[in-house]
């Protein structure tokens, strides 16, 4: 692209001209006096502490081919009750698409489109949290519920909750996926990936993940404890 | 739509260095995003896209004085704070005008980075971004037009326009390293 004189010579330039452009900036004193809102900071550590976990991989569309598995889950908004072949078949879906090393699940009520407004979400808290395990770090706010437990040692659950339209990237290189019901009917996959149990599963109201060191038939008995269908 | 595209950050080293870029240039990044978009929810919604390039970017940074993580992240924020200006369909006065100021044949060019650096601040910052992505932080054109939200073709024609209006001080620079 650029030859090795004129490399030096652009190097040496922007350097100069760094000096020009920081030497433009607001002072230190000046950027004290800036206040940050509450909404703002909670939602970059929630940022920061999702890109320190393992088990998030960014996902760059324009980089790296994409091989796509489409699998829609949504549920739909109706009162007919089907039969349980037809509910998996025809009403769950998820849309799944993979990437080399990361999955993208998207979760639209209508199985497809989704609203570009933003959703607020009312929280839908678990009950039931297993023994030996408290609240760490609660990085929610109005878009998203993010909570983080901890138990002994290094074990630790996430429970999140968010809404139509939201995208979750997880790292899903290598492993199978299986459909999970969660009290015989809000389907959901289960999967496990470098020692940590994922269940991801919708209410057709909002989208949920929880997913830890806990055994999956931990994290489905937190998952039965949601308040599903209450205001 | 919430969209969380996370780092294939694998080092624990850059996982913790954009925690530091984030706290210790966190406002300077809102006032940038801020004085373009004079919107609190913009500039915020700046804060949070602009570390998403920080994320996507962070091998690149890894090593870079204090001086270069700063002017990137000068770069990106306005990059960014334009792209969220255009996407509030607001015109945007990106002036060709500077156009004028680069690349004459002066024959009394003065030779040396700093003639450079001021042909450098000089141009278009359409042109400039690219040539400043490549050149000193190494950069694909690809990757600079991921950055950039541009298609990469866009990126290469910016790329070359940036040096030809360049090349008269460029050549001269040439002569003077020989």
């Amino acid at each position: 692209m650029f030859d090795p004189q004129e490399k030096v010579l652009l190097v040496e330039a922007f350097a100069e001209y760094h000096h020009i452009l920081i030497a433009a900036l607001p002072s230190e004193e000046d950027m004290r006096r800036i206040e940050l809102s509450d909404h703002l900071e909670k939602r970059m550590n929630r940022l920061l502490y999702h890109q320190k976990q393992f088990y998030f991989g960014l996902v760059n569309t324009v980089a790296k081919r994409v091989a796509c598995i489409l699998l829609v889950i949504f549920l739909a908004a109706t009162t007919v009750t089907f039969s349980v072949e037809s509910l998996r078949e025809t009403v769950i879906n998820f849309i799944i698409e993979t990437f080399e090393k990361g999955s993208t699940i998207l979760f639209s009520k209508n199985g497809g489109d989704v609203s570009n407004e933003i959703q607020f979400v009312t929280p839908k808290l678990p009950s039931y949290i297993p023994e030996g395990y408290e609240l760490v770090v609660d990085l929610s706010d109005e878009i998203e519920v993010c909570l983080i437990y901890e138990g002994e040692g290094e074990n630790s659950f996430q429970f999140l909750q968010f809404s139509e339209g939201s995208k979750r990237t997880v790292n899903t290189e290598g492993v199978v996926y299986k459909t999970i019901r969660i009290l015989n009917i809000y389907e959901g996959i289960a999967f496990q990936n470098k020692g940590e149990n994922y269940l991801i599963f919708n209410d057709n109201e909002y989208m949920y993940l929880i997913t830890g060191s806990l055994s999956e038939e931990e994290l489905l008995k937190i998952a039965e404890s949601i308040p599903f269908g209450k205001k | 739509m919430l969209a969380f595209y996370l780092s294939l950050a694998e080092s624990p080293e850059e996982k913790s260095k954009i925690e530091e870029i984030y706290h210790q240039y966190k406002k300077l990044i809102y006032h940038i995003a801020y004085s373009k978009l004079q919107k609190q929810e913009l500039a915020e919604d700046a804060v949070h896209d602009v570390m998403l390039a920080v994320i996507g970017s962070i091998k690149k940074l890894q090593g870079r004085s204090e001086e270069e993580v700063k002017a990137f992240l000068c770069l990106v924020t306005r990059n960014v704070s334009v792209d969220i200006l255009r996407k509030e369909h607001r015109r945007l006065a990106e002036s060709l005008d500077d156009l004028s100021l680069a690349g004459g044949s002066d024959p009394q060019e003065q030779l040396g980075a700093q003639a450079l650096a001021d042909r450098i601040a000089a141009l278009p910052a359409l042109y400039r971004d690219v040539l400043e992505l490549t050149a000193f932080y190494g950069f694909s054109v690809k990757e600079a037009a991921a950055l950039l939200k541009i298609t990469p073709a866009t990126a290469r024609k910016r790329l070359e326009r940036a040096r030809n209006l360049l090349r008269i001080a460029l050549e001269k620079g040439k002569e003077a390293y020989v």
